[in-house]
């Protein structure tokens, strides 16, 4: 097995960021330690080689884009124009509950 | 009208959430690893439905707020940045119960005591939407009313307001 190893923080390239009122960056303090197999570990070295990026940089910057994602997914769902519009349209409908819902509510309050 | 035989509570270190079993072994690790993890950062809340006279957790849900986005796609995004309206909601990102209740009704109480939090929450929300793992959890919703929440997304909806006239 191998190992993946990765210095927390984002990858600042040399000389592209000034200093001013804007915090220092976060130091690379904190380690992310997966064992993987030897196949992944082949694939990412490679990927990030004709990425011309170093094996850090690259699964740094593929690990940070997976949990950009993964918060969004979970914070909102995106619509393309005329599925939101149909959206708006059937939430300002004025709509009775189905049956199963109503009935499942008379349980509820009964059980509880 | 007899005592309930459940109750459900915000999950809490008295809680006893080890044995927790239901089909889906991803909903069994969610309430035993990370639930905690995720109150702690004040990204869901997770009740629990505990046996009447015990700690035992039998069902759990996850809550959290979520927002619907309209996604202009035109040429107006060369212009720069992407037009955006927002519809906030709730999420009811998880929802399981154990399987020695199978068959107890307790899936739909679960959903009912949820819709009863999210009734009376201060916060503003204009739907409820739900992730099914499955199409047995799919269907169970479907059941209820919950709509395909836009064409594409496995993610279905239900009105606030609808919510609140079956509870009324």
């Amino acid at each position: 097995m191998q190992r993946l190893v990765v210095q927390k923080s984002q990858y600042v390239a040399p000389g592209t960021w000034k200093a001013g009122p804007r915090r220092a960056p976060e130091p690379r303090s904190e380690r992310i330690e997966v064992r993987v197999p030897p196949s992944l570990h082949e694939r990412v070295t490679q990927a990030a080689a004709l990425r011309g990026q170093t094996l850090a940089a690259f699964v740094t910057a593929a690990v940070n884009n997976a949990a950009l994602q993964a918060l969004e997914d979970a914070e909102v769902t995106r619509l393309n124009a005329a599925d939101f519009d149909a959206l708006m349209t059937a939430l300002d409908a004025v709509t009775e509950p189905h049956a199963a819902l109503k009935a499942a509510a008379s349980r509820y309050r009964a059980r509880m | 009208m007899t005592s309930s035989p459940f109750r459900f509570e915000r999950l809490a270190a008295a809680h006893d959430r080890t044995g927790f079993a239901c089909e889906q072994s991803s909903l069994n690790d969610y309430l035993q690893r990370y639930a905690g993890q995720n109150e702690r950062a004040d990204l869901a809340a997770c009740y629990v439905a505990v046996a009447a006279d015990d700690h035992v957790v039998v069902g759990y849900y996850k809550l959290s707020s979520h927002g619907v986005l309209r996604q202009e796609v035109s040429g107006e995004q060369a212009k720069g940045l992407p037009r955006h309206d927002r519809i906030p909601a709730f999420l009811i990102g998880r929802l399981a119960r154990d399987i020695t209740m199978k068959g107890a009704g307790l899936g739909e109480l679960l959903l009912m005591d949820a819709f009863v939090r999210l009734a009376v929450a201060e916060a503003r929300g204009r739907m409820v939407v739900v992730d099914p793992l499955d199409e047995r959890a799919r269907h169970f919703y479907e059941k209820y009313g919950f709509a395909p929440l836009g064409g594409a997304a496995s993610r279905l909806f239900l009105p606030m307001s609808i919510v609140r006239k079956a509870l009324a």
